[in-house]
């Protein structure tokens, strides 16, 4: 190793101050320079970027911004593809249709495949009269704040591919999540938790992941792993306090920022990546334990969300667990939930999985907007794909990647509608036909980003979460 | 002459349908019509053609997005609205098909319908945005403005279309738009429509978008020749390859790492350890002399130690999916036997086993033990298909055919990507989307499978299991459970009998009154019971002696082909296909006999020297845990969607070098470590950041984060309390047939907390691993995962500042350095050589020294002296314990917390996390 002996005043640096040519250097482009000097600076007034010094973004100087509605959001993931034609695309032909033959021929589509009538009633819910299967009685209480996207489409009707698909935008390299990117464009609310916590994740780090963004902006695993319940462990030291734990953090970056210094002067995503994440778990010692105890909520409070009760406790706490976490100020707050891949035995296995989520989710809609929180979060509720209109098994569906449903709720999305729509029987986006990407510009659109304009140079070419691609959904959104 | 490449997929063979696809790609080159597009027809070329120029100029790949593009937003909607009037399968109405990109530019009547670059002059984008009253398309309604949008950007992106064959993979995006092709050959087929058609109209569009088995990787590697320059650079040939590729880009590589640096390196890479303080002098002296030298030394003496093996099985153990427990949920139970697997793996690596013999034991290990004497050789190859056996299975499903689909669908699935990198379970349901490989050859490859027993163990009722299966009996080996004699196994049947009398009582009582959940769960608990009694009474022998198993496969009782199940379903059975290999690789290893499964022929098939892939895909995965990259990035899938080789003529040349030795890993893993790209130092270089910000070229080392294993082991070693020695089986073993919940977690939590072993004998449960490899990207055993992500979260940041293990180790190294000197500044150069490998510079000495006083300081504030006051209180907690004030601190544990924040302050550097 190559020592400088001339180094002597490197200790104690501004610690900002190391990263901040490797941050420019990486990211000198647009407005992925302004997130980033926000952030340096450590506070991001919101929406951050929405001001741009004239001329930083090569002249375009008077960019038309999207009004941010949505300061939070909440996203309900639904891992193995929930059925979007027994749940919340209501399709009376094809309730009229069973056991009818499927005859489109059209790839997978062969042989005698019979159509599959939902088993379940649809009702009409609210002012609004949304069609909702029963299996959601507790989410259709919510109706008029639901806007269903019903002519969701994706490339591959496979999990693993398509789950990254619609985190990162892409299935085949690794790039950023859509909560690394939120929380690269807007930073965080709450300087003691991270931007970005996901809870329970499934199918692996990519889908959490910062890619070529900055290590801080990873989403921040909450694991389940053989327990019953998302924990965050090893909050506090057995034996220091947190005045002894700064003393030793102090040593460690300044060690950190030496090593950088020898070896790669213009700065290191990881080593930068390493001090922050330690300064993040420092100061999430104070305040994470608290928030973390979702034992401190009251009885009722608990009881709504269907804690203690075998089905829905489960997901209960994690849905509580996500409203603490986002009302304390976590930007893009993730919750998993699987076993959606109902091939077979959908008549039994559906309700359960319907069951273990329904109570859990109306009681966070109503949660947040009892706290007057509603209307500046967002919630998200998907899965990577939708089902078969034909069964598979005889009771069962096959994945569906040409015609499925997300929903959202609050955060300046409409309520009371269905926007787009499948083919008479559900197997395919016909109208107003939405992507992943239309889905990530309207996320961005609702924070008040322009997801244009947020990007990151990386490889020598400036990148976006909605790549080359992507429509906001203007029609959903609130005036 | 017509060609149909359904029917020729139909017809099975691949060879066919590679020939078809290669007349098929004379008919489908654009003609030399196309080059001279009548300017005066359809809005004409104006202004537009500069754009469509620009972006045509030269055939070049799709990029994944554009391919991406096309195929879900322009594809789908042409076939669905046009094809029926405008393709060759179609009327060709007005005499314009739109089915391949040169049709569009050739146009109809009205000539060329698209002019890329150009949506307004595009005749295409005019029709349906149905701006002219007298061409509206399609005639029955306009499409969703959505669309529109979408077919004018795909037009200014230059209308790429990957519908074109042209001569190699990814061409997709002819030349076409009027820069003619003199070198190519004029079509020769007038008819050049029927092959076209039949490819796109009827379905889907899955239709080849150009050859894949033109795909480099399907191709067996031919060695390249050297190339002559990098001297005097370049160490090694692979360093020439390496130069020529960074010299095509201008760019040098930066300076070599320095010693210490590079003694780090080598001995986490091959041991998954840090080197021992005693041996950085000696390697900094001989470095100094011949870097070559030094190196190559301490790999060869390293490559001897045992743990090499542990180092480099777990490599494989993660690409083999290896686990101790099954995973999915409440059929979550643990696999006692897993663990002689990851032994076997690891004594393969250390004695060196050739990786082609090694693949093929896994695979045919019992039948290759079939001709054998030697027990203990015979017992090694049965344990080595241990491989087929542990991956995750629905042991709860009724149905038992799904069950065996499901099964040998992860079989198929671990085989393909483990070791010849395809995802060929792609094709259970559906021909492969993109990989030459039809269902057909899916279910040609089930039928062996199926014609396999699977013994993976597992009893009946634990944790929901409904479907458990048999054990590899060893031979060699006894059992390690205490010996019984005749009696006690007879009481132990007389008792199970009771109980199946019991069980038959409470059956007919809960029949009688089903609402009664007391009388359910009677019945429940004497099933368990009942399986249990049974298991174990088949931990013995006849006689009373304990038996040792273990997982693996057999040849099953009834040689079968399997069906093709239509879209996978297990009751749509189609056509019986032999038993058989994808056949796109060409290798051919004779028929399969009939009365065998046909897995001793797949393992040969595997490892055959004519397998393009086998080899590459072993050398790609040593190069990546060396480089911190693979050549091809993804390192399980070589297929057309493979990540291109960074380096192809370097990839091919280990790949032939590597059959050459013999499949050597030890050899092919010294070959690349005593290259001198492998010992180059993480700098910087403008030129490099430049041209190659990614470093795709190797022009510097990348900086490789150590495995949860390596920092476990290495934060144990400083405080030398690493267990070197392998412990005898696994917790799991003793643990026994357990569902993964609440007490099995814990215990394997506590125990990698707790013990001392090697990180690679701590139990690998799924969905359960213990944290220390959990929180920093250990591979998901749930299916093959060669790679390790790397991510930087506060968790793991939390976990070294507040975890039990690094505290222990912390508080080791502190009584370790404590214990050693007085001197201050000899214990902080002690410390830096335990954790860091390293002496710590002036800075860092005087920072460190500055930190001992302050941190002790903060102590002295924090905390009060303790007062004597040992036992609690009646009422607070239990009598005649020694009560800590959590407040207060000797001097003594100040001394020791001191230093103790040091080690940890240590652990916690970005340094020690990373390999420089």
């Amino acid at each position: 190793m190559n020592h400088n002996p001339h180094d002597s005043n490197l200790f104690g640096q501004d610690p900002a101050c190391c990263s901040r040519r490797h941050l420019l250097k990486a990211a000198s482009g647009g407005f992925a320079w302004l997130a980033f000097s926000a952030m340096l600076a450590g506070k991001l007034p919101l929406p951050s970027y929405a001001d741009p010094e004239p001329g930083a973004a090569g002249g375009q100087d008077t960019i038309p911004k999207p009004k941010a509605r949505a300061k939070r959001v909440i996203f309900l993931c639904m891992q193995g593809a929930p059925s979007h034609v027994d749940t919340f695309d209501y399709k009376p032909t094809l309730i009229a249709s069973d056991g009818k033959s499927f005859s489109r021929n059209r790839g997978r589509v062969s042989g005698n495949s019979k159509l599959l009538a939902p088993q379940w009633k649809f009702y009409s819910y609210g002012k609004s009269g949304l069609p909702i299967s029963e299996l959601f009685p507790n989410v259709g209480k919510h109706a008029d704040k639901l806007c269903l996207l019903n002519s969701m489409s994706t490339d591959l009707p496979d999990h693993g591919r398509a789950q990254l698909k619609l985190h990162t935008g892409n299935s085949q390299f690794i790039r950023p999540s859509m909560g690394a990117w939120v929380i690269y464009g807007l930073g965080s609310e709450n300087e003691n938790l991270p931007g970005y916590i996901t809870i329970n994740p499934g199918g692996g780090s990519q889908n959490y992941g910062a890619g070529f963004l900055p290590a801080e902006f990873q989403g921040m695993p909450v694991p389940m792993r053989g327990r019953s319940e998302a924990q965050l462990r090893y909050m506090d030291n057995p034996r220091l306090k947190p005045k002894n734990q700064r003393v030793q953090l102090d040593f460690v970056q300044d060690l950190n920022k030496h090593h950088m210094q020898q070896n790669t002067p213009g700065g290191d995503q990881a080593i930068e990546g390493v001090i922050k994440s330690y300064e993040m778990a420092f100061r999430m010692q104070a305040d994470a334990p608290k928030l973390m105890d979702i034992e401190s909520e009251p009885q009722a409070v608990k009881a709504a969300y269907g804690i203690g009760n075998g089905d829905t406790d489960g997901f209960g706490r994690q849905c509580l667990l996500a409203r603490r976490l986002s009302e304390a100020g976590v930007r893009f707050v993730e919750v998993q939930n699987g076993g959606w891949d109902h091939h077979r035995n959908l008549s039994d296995a559906l309700p359960d999985s319907c069951r273990k989520i329904d109570q859990p989710i109306g009681a966070l809609l109503a949660d947040l907007e009892s706290r007057g929180l509603l209307d500046e979060t967002l919630v998200i509720w998907g899965g990577e794909f939708g089902r078969t209109p034909y069964s598979q098994n005889s009771n069962g569906r096959d994945h569906n990647n040409k015609g499925y449903t997300l929903w959202m709720a609050g955060g300046g999305v409409k309520g009371g509608m269905r926007y787009g729509a499948t083919d008479e029987v559900g197997y395919e986006a016909v109208e107003n036909k939405i992507d992943i990407h239309d889905v990530h510009a309207t996320i961005l659109h609702l924070m008040g980003i322009d997801h244009e304009m947020l990007t990151y140079r990386y490889a020598g070419r400036d990148f976006r979460l909605t790549d080359v691609f992507g429509h906001v959904l203007k029609d959903i959104v609130t005036a | 002459m017509k060609i149909q490449p359904r029917a020729a997929l139909a017809s099975a063979s691949i060879i066919l349908m590679i020939m078809a696809a290669a007349a098929m790609q004379i008919v489908w080159l654009p003609t030399s019509a196309i080059a001279d597009p009548d300017p005066g027809m359809g809005g004409g070329m104006m202004g537009g053609g500069g754009g469509g120029d620009n972006t045509n100029a030269e055939p070049r790949k799709l990029t994944a997005a554009e391919e991406a593009f096309f195929e879900s937003k322009i594809r789908p909607v042409l076939v669905q609205n046009c094809y029926k009037c405008h393709s060759s399968q179609g009327r060709a109405k007005a005499g314009l098909k739109v089915d391949t990109r040169a049709a569009m530019l050739t146009g109809g009547d009205g000539g060329p319908v698209i002019v890329p670059g150009d949506p307004d002059n595009s005749m295409l984008i005019q029709a349906i945005s149905y701006a002219n009253q007298d061409m509206q398309m399609p005639p029955n309604g306009k499409l969703p403005d959505a669309v529109i949008a979408d077919f004018r950007a795909w037009v200014k992106m230059g209308a790429p279309d990957p519908r074109v064959p042209a001569g190699s993979m990814g061409m997709g995006s002819d030349s076409g738009s009027g820069m003619s092709s003199p070198q190519r050959p004029a079509p020769t087929n007038g008819e050049n429509g029927g092959g076209i058609g039949t490819s796109e109209a009827p379905t889907e569009p899955a239709g080849p978008k150009s050859d894949p088995g033109d795909h480099w990787a399907f191709k067996k590697p031919v060695k390249p020749a050297v190339p002559a320059v990098g001297s005097p650079w370049a160490r090694t040939d692979l360093d020439r390859f390496i130069y020529e590729a960074m010299a095509a880009k201008g760019i040098k590589p930066v300076k070599d790492a320095s010693a210490t640096a590079m003694l780090r390196r080598i001995t986490f890479d091959l041991t998954g350890l840090p080197p021992a303080p005693e041996a950085i002098a000696p390697f900094e002296a001989a470095y100094k002399t011949s870097p070559e030298k030094a190196i190559a030394a301490e790999v060869d003496r390293l490559m001897e130690t045992p743990q090499f093996g542990e180092r480099w099985g777990r490599h494989w153990l993660d690409a083999a999916r290896y686990a101790e427990s099954n995973g999915a949920g409440p059929q979550n139970v643990t696999y006692p036997h897993a663990w002689r697997y990851r032994n076997y793996v690891i004594d393969a690596f250390n004695a060196g086993i050739p990786y082609d013999q090694f693949i093929r034991e896994q695979i045919a290990g019992d039948i290759m033990a079939g001709k054998l004497t030697d027990k203990a050789e015979q017992d090694r190859l049965n344990i080595a298909t241990g491989f087929l056996a542990f991956g995750p299975k629905p042991l709860k499903e009724n149905d038992r055919r799904q069950f065996y689909a499901d099964m040998v669908d992860e079989q198929i699935d671990a085989i393909s990507r483990a070791t010849f990198g395809l995802t060929v379970s792609c094709a259970r349901c559906h021909d492969h989307k993109f990989d030459p490989i039809p269902t057909r050859e899916y279910y040609a490859m089930a039928g062996i499978l199926f014609s396999t027993e699977t013994c993976y163990g597992t009893v009946a009722n634990v944790g929901q299991v409904r479907r458990a299966g048999d054990l590899i009996e060893l031979k060699a080996l006894g059992g390690d459970g205490k010996q019984l004699d005749a009696g006690d196994l007879a009481k132990m049947r007389t008792r199970v009998a009771e109980m199946e009398d019991e069980l038959r009582e409470a059956n007919r009582a809960y029949l009688a009154d089903r609402d009664n959940q007391q009388l359910n769960r009677q019945r429940r608990v004497l099933q368990l019971q009942i399986s249990r009694a049974r298991a174990r009474i088949d931990e013995y022998d006849a006689l009373g002696n304990p038996l040792a198993f273990a997982m693996g496969v057999r040849e099953g009782a009834r040689v079968v082909n399997s069906p093709i199940l239509l879209r996978g379903e297990v009751d749509q059975p189609s056509t019986v296909v032999a038993r058989g290999f994808p056949t796109v690789l060409g290798v051919n290893v004779g028929p399969i006999p009939p009365n065998q499964s046909g897995r001793l022929q797949l393992a040969q098939w595997i490892t055959s020297p004519d397998n393009p892939l086998t080899a590459r895909v072993a050398v790609n995965r040593i190069w990546y845990h060396l480089l911190g990259r693979g050549i091809v990035g993804t390192l399980d899938n070589f297929g057309t969607r493979c990540t291109p080789p960074t380096n192809q003529k370097l990839l091919d040349y280990m790949a032939v070098r590597f059959q050459e030795q013999g499949w050597s890993v030890k050899q092919m893993v010294r070959t690349i470590m005593t290259s001198r790209v492998y010992g180059l130092a993480i700098a910087e270089s403008a030129e490099g950041d430049a041209k190659d910000p990614d470093n795709e070229l190797l022009w510097r080392a990348n900086r490789r984060s150590l495995d949860g294993e390596s920092l476990r082991d290495a934060m144990l070693a400083a405080a030398d309390e690493l267990d070197v020695e392998r412990p005898g089986g696994s917790p799991m073993q003793q643990i026994g047939d357990q569902q993964v919940a609440g007490q099995v977690v814990n215990r394997a939590e506590q125990f990698a907390t707790e013990s001392g072993v090697r990180s690679v004998y701590l139990p690998v449960l799924r969905n359960a691993l213990p944290d220390a490899l959990d929180l920093f990207n250990f591979a998901d055993p749930d299916a093959v995962n060669p790679e390790r992500r790397d991510t930087i979260v506060p968790t793991q940041a939390l976990y070294v500042l507040n975890g039990p293990l690094p505290i222990r180790a912390a508080h080791g190294t502190a009584l370790r350095v404590r214990t050693a000197t007085q001197d201050t500044d000899e214990r902080i150069r002690l410390a830096w050589q335990l954790v860091l490998s390293r002496l710590p510079d002036a800075n860092e000495l005087a920072r460190a020294k500055q930190f001992v006083v302050e941190f002790r300081k903060s102590l002295d504030d924090t905390f009060t002296q303790p007062q004597r006051r040992p036992f609690r209180r009646p009422g607070q907690g239990r009598p005649g314990r020694f009560q800590q004030d959590e407040n207060a601190m000797s001097d003594d544990e100040r001394e020791v917390e001191t230093w103790s924040a040091l080690a940890q302050a240590l652990f916690a550097s970005a340094e020690f996390r990373y390999l420089d």
